[in-house]
């Protein structure tokens, strides 16, 4: 906005106060030759009332007059107009500096001394009613500013809302997480994202997006949908990694990116899957809070590479001490204190290693808390750290959460099969449990089901898949290093897989009075003995491979086995 | 030092843009404008962008290296959609060092760019 200068072609109504009489209409015909209005005051009393009924322009004030002078006078205009600046001008005998001092102390803007030059004043009233109009624009600029920010704060506050509906925050509360999140302006660009997939495996996101408030946070909008959506079918972290990449890409303008961390935590199996494109390091922490592993950002950011470019592979890890996983975003590792250095790796290590398990994380957001010293953040502070026990609370927590149905609802599909069919082709691009289980949502399956037969069904499928199909030997978990190895040397061999058949049936049937799911799998491979497995007590399978075909023989199931242990049938109840 | 200084160079088909002091946000319109300048030179086959005297990046900034690159390529592409060669080939981000450097590493940008 300009500053514009108006050069006065309105007509002004400006009071004149004066005691002396000839004064008066001298500078009254004077004011009306110019063009403005004059309105005639006789001492200060009545320069009050006077401007209270005609709320002039510009004042001309005498200095010395009767009953109250104009140094009073102009002083009570001030207080009791303090929102309303017009311009005061003396016009006086009394020409000291202390007098001309006085004269602006008590609120006056310009002075003239008598006698009054009336050139000098004609050319004063317009430099004065020009600073005037500048004063009157900046109030109302002021009062236009006010209102937008009114208008943005409530719409920051709807967009606040949304994010946090659409984000879930109220739904998670897995005892497991702890979250912290320190914006950098009203809300964050960071968000934190937990869900629960059918096995009770926790699928978590912390997302950075592409500077901070609610531009960042419009960018981290999209994922949400998608990461439930997938979660809840039960799809790997390393698909959602690939789907959410996709989206970004497709919604977002090029310049336009997402740093995340997604991590798939296992409680059962102890088992964590880490993708890390942008962020600082996740780290695992040790009960002693020393850090014992740290995956570096070796991904660009969600929405950079294009589908066929990006690269979903996740890291894996196995933990058999307990500890604590921690995520961060590169705020809170760049945050400064009032020097300027950044809270950094370091500062963060020593945090961690300060502090029993129980009180690491309160330590940590203190010690950051304490680091930025009440100054406000450069950009958004997020930390979440996922607790990772050894004892398994997963298993109990899994029969307890899964509602048996009672009865079988009429009106539902009751004699449906499916039958598939998986080449390697297949194998290598299509998450069979996922899909699967999307389908028997289709056809109705009880949610009540929903999580046990996700459990067996992933249970079969991985051991034909990879026992039979790929050739792996569960041994290997046990050596050290072993988990991380078995994923890898299995990713390998399903990329380079060229020969096998998986064969897998679903159906719903009735048998005996009872309602049944049959699932059936058979794998070209060459089996197993089975025979030395099934009766062994769950709870004496303290391997680090799964809770296994046992488990499944303990839900209630009837497992067979045929052939030469390639071949596997599970009759689950429904009813 | 606020501002972003940009110094464009064109010598044999290789465009240099030498950039110098904070490369942020604020950068956005100078960066833009010499990028076009750069793009609308049929001369050029090879963009390098000097970071060596740049002392902050920040993720905007990472964008915008994001979208130029993606202008670039599209202008380097034959008119089946086929690239000409791969990206890295054609940019380069070099005298990358210190936090540039750092911030570079942990955004992977190495498999968008050359970098050196």
């Amino acid at each position: 906005m300009p500053t514009y200068i108006p050069h006065m072609p309105k007509q002004l109504k400006i009071l004149v106060v004066d005691d002396t009489e000839p004064n008066l209409l001298l500078v009254s015909k004077f004011i009306n030759k110019l063009g403005h209005q004059a309105v005639q005051a006789r001492n200060g009393r009545e320069a009050l009332e006077k401007f209270h009924e005609e709320s002039p322009d510009l004042v001309l004030m005498d200095v010395m007059m009767p009953e109250m002078d104009g140094y009073e006078a102009t002083a009570r205009i001030r207080e009791l107009y303090p929102n309303k600046w017009v311009p005061i001008i003396f016009l006086t005998a009394r020409s000291q500096d202390t007098d001309h001092v006085k004269g602006i102390q008590v609120g006056g803007d310009d002075y003239i001394t008598k006698p009054v030059n009336l050139v000098i004043l004609e050319a004063r009233i317009k430099a004065v009613t020009r600073i005037a109009e500048m004063q009157r624009q900046i109030v109302e600029n002021s009062e236009q500013l006010e209102h937008y920010r009114d208008e943005n704060e409530r719409e920051l506050q709807l967009a606040k809302h949304l994010i946090e509906k659409i984000t879930h925050y109220d739904n998670y509360d897995h005892n497991s997480i702890r979250l912290w999140n320190k914006p950098a302006q009203h809300f964050s660009g960071d968000i934190f994202l937990v869900g629960l997939t059918p096995a009770k495996e926790i699928h978590f996101l912390l997302a950075d997006g592409t500077g901070h408030g609610l531009s960042a946070a419009l960018n981290v909008i999209p994922l949400a949908e998608v990461f439930y959506g997938m979660t809840s079918k039960g799809f790997a972290i390393s698909s959602i990694a690939h789907e959410l990449n996709r989206k970004i890409k497709q919604l977002m303008p090029t310049e336009r990116f997402v740093a995340a961390t997604l991590a798939s935590v296992n409680l059962g199996d102890r088992i964590a899957h880490i993708w890390n494109g942008g962020n600082p390091p996740a780290l695992f922490v040790d009960e002693e809070g020393k850090v014992r592993r740290a995956w570096k950002s070796v991904h660009p950011a969600l929405g950079v590479f294009n589908e066929t470019e990006f690269d979903a592979t996740t890291e894996v890890f196995h933990w058999n001490e307990p500890g604590q996983l921690y995520m961060c975003s590169d705020g809170l590792l760049e945050a400064q204190n009032g020097a300027g250095e950044e809270f950094g790796l370091a500062r963060l290590e020593q945090a961690l290693a300060s502090a029993p398990m129980e009180q690491r994380f309160e330590h940590l957001v203190q010690a950051i808390d304490l680091h930025m010293d009440g100054l406000s953040a450069h950009d958004d502070v997020s930390l979440a750290a996922l607790h990772c026990p050894v004892s398994a609370p997963g298993e109990p927590a899994l029969a307890a959460g899964t509602e048996r149905a009672a009865g079988v609802p009429d009106a539902c599909p009751r004699r449906w099969k499916i039958s598939l069919r998986l080449t390697p082709s297949e194998l290598k691009t299509i998450d069979v449990v996922p899909m699967l289980l999307g389908w028997m949502d289709q056809l109705r399956l009880h949610p009540g089901h929903r999580g046990q037969v996700f459990l067996i069904f992933t249970e079969l499928f991985n051991n034909s898949l990879d026992h039979g199909i790929l050739g792996l030997d569960s041994a290997l978990k046990f050596e050290p290093d072993g988990f991380e190895r078995y994923f890898d040397t299995r990713r390998q061999r399903l990329t380079s897989l060229l020969q096998g058949v998986l064969e897998i049936e679903v159906e719903r049937l009735r048998q005996q009075d009872h309602e049944f799911l049959r699932m059936h799998i058979k794998d070209s491979g060459n089996g197993f003995d089975y025979r030395s497995i099934i009766g062994s007590d769950v709870s004496a399978n303290t391997r680090p491979s799964g809770r296994g075909l046992a488990l499944i023989n303990s839900l209630g199931s009837r497992m067979e086995f045929a052939g030469n242990g390639s071949e596997v049938t599970v009759y689950y109840p429904l009813s | 030092m606020s501002a972003v200084q940009i110094k464009i160079s064109v010598e044999s088909g290789n465009a240099k843009i030498a950039m110098a002091g904070r490369f942020d946000f604020n950068s956005h319109r100078q960066f833009r404008e010499a990028y076009q300048q750069v793009l609308d030179n049929p001369a050029v086959k090879e963009i390098e962008i000097d970071l060596g005297a740049v002392d902050y990046l920040d993720s905007s900034a990472l964008g915008m290296l994001l979208l130029l690159r993606e202008k670039f390529l599209a202008g380097t592409s034959h008119s089946d959609g086929s690239q000409k060669t791969s990206a890295s080939n054609l940019m380069a981000l070099t005298n990358c060092r210190g936090v540039v450097r750092q911030v570079l590493e942990v955004a992977n940008f190495n498999k968008l760019f050359t970098i050196r």
